[in-house]
């Protein structure tokens, strides 16, 4: 599996396991290579979600998919810049992206070119702080500062 | 007249007495709480032989039973499904996070106290509570229709600035 991977993504391939392979590739490949991918039978989107790497000032993009026909899980990985972050969609790949895409620009504050409800509130209705899922984002603040608490004082033995 | 008032009263002495016996129920699940329903109302413990059925619609209800965290898009929801019911209605908010937030105490999304937007007739506390708790709630709630002092559907008719004050700063209408 990995050799037939190899021959069609442009970018590093690693076999962590016989069924867990790990693909990264540029920005601008990340579409593409899910596209390839789908092609050798990876027909199911897993996931689709970002992860915040605040000290290297990226983010980064992982989508699982999966292979029915041969048991493979396949991680794609891409890096983007954390300042204005835009990623291509996906949908015309994996329609259950679509929802995957909104919460990115909900969450992550990632828009996405080509997703006609990117950056639109699905969970957190009429949200104007930082996106939640940011690691700069102080939520214990946020939530003390939002919501009222109840005043008593709880005591422990 | 001062006949016809306690005439009245006695009135809605009666009323309540067998209002009591017939209330129908809409659960508000919005997470784990919607387990302890199922042997709350199945044959087990029998929530039906109080007269506390579930019911679908909002129009026909008697008790909102708001079980788990209630967060900032299911509270829109809810209290328009609050503003539907008919009076007289009751709230039982379920579970810690309704009292102080719970384990969601630090979340971003969910509010902390249930009774700064709704007029909460009866907590039940727990997490979760247990089917006998519940009953013990249900029982409670019983108890204050009887004696007229679950009131909390005045509350809100009369405190409905404060209570739209308060749901406005969350929901930034």
């Amino acid at each position: 599996m990995v050799e037939e991977i190899k021959r069609v993504v442009v970018g590093e391939v690693v076999e962590k396991r016989p069924q867990r392979i790990i693909v990264k590739v540029e920005k601008e490949n990340f579409a593409s290579t899910l596209n390839a991918l789908k092609a050798l039978s990876f027909n199911r989107l897993n996931l689709l979600t970002a992860v915040d790497f605040i000290k290297e000032n990226q983010f980064e993009i992982v989508a699982l998919v999966y292979s029915d026909e041969k048991k493979v899980m396949t991680i794609v990985k891409t890096r983007i810049p954390r300042d204005n972050p835009e990623i291509e969609t996906l949908i015309h790949i994996y329609p259950n992206a679509f929802k995957y895409e909104v919460e990115l620009g909900e969450m992550f504050g990632i828009r996405v070119i080509g997703n006609p409800d990117s950056m639109k509130p699905f969970v957190l209705e009429g949200w104007g702080d930082l996106p939640p899922l940011r690691k700069d984002f102080d939520s214990i603040k946020y939530a003390t500062e939002h919501y009222e608490s109840r005043n008593v004082e709880v005591k422990y033995d | 007249m001062e006949l016809q008032e306690t005439l009245e009263e006695g009135y809605v002495e009666i009323l309540d007495h067998l209002r009591k016996r017939s209330l129908w129920m809409l659960q508000y699940c919005t997470a784990c709480g919607a387990m302890e329903i199922p042997p709350t109302i199945t044959s087990r413990f029998d929530a039906e032989r109080f007269g506390i059925a579930p019911f679908v619609t909002s129009r026909q209800s008697d008790i909102l039973l708001v079980t788990g965290y209630v967060n900032i898009k299911t509270l829109r929801r809810l209290i328009t499904v609050y503003e539907q019911m008919l009076p007289p209605k009751y709230v039982i908010g379920f579970g810690s996070c309704t009292i102080n937030g719970g384990i969601y105490w630090d979340s971003y999304a969910i509010v902390k106290r249930l009774d700064l937007y709704l007029p909460v007739d009866v907590y039940i506390a727990g997490c979760m509570p247990t089917p006998m708790a519940v009953l013990e709630g249900f029982r409670t709630l019983m108890k204050l229709i009887d004696e007229g002092k679950a009131n909390g559907w005045k509350k809100y008719q009369e405190n409905y600035e404060y209570y739209k004050e308060n749901q406005r700063k969350v929901l930034k209408w």
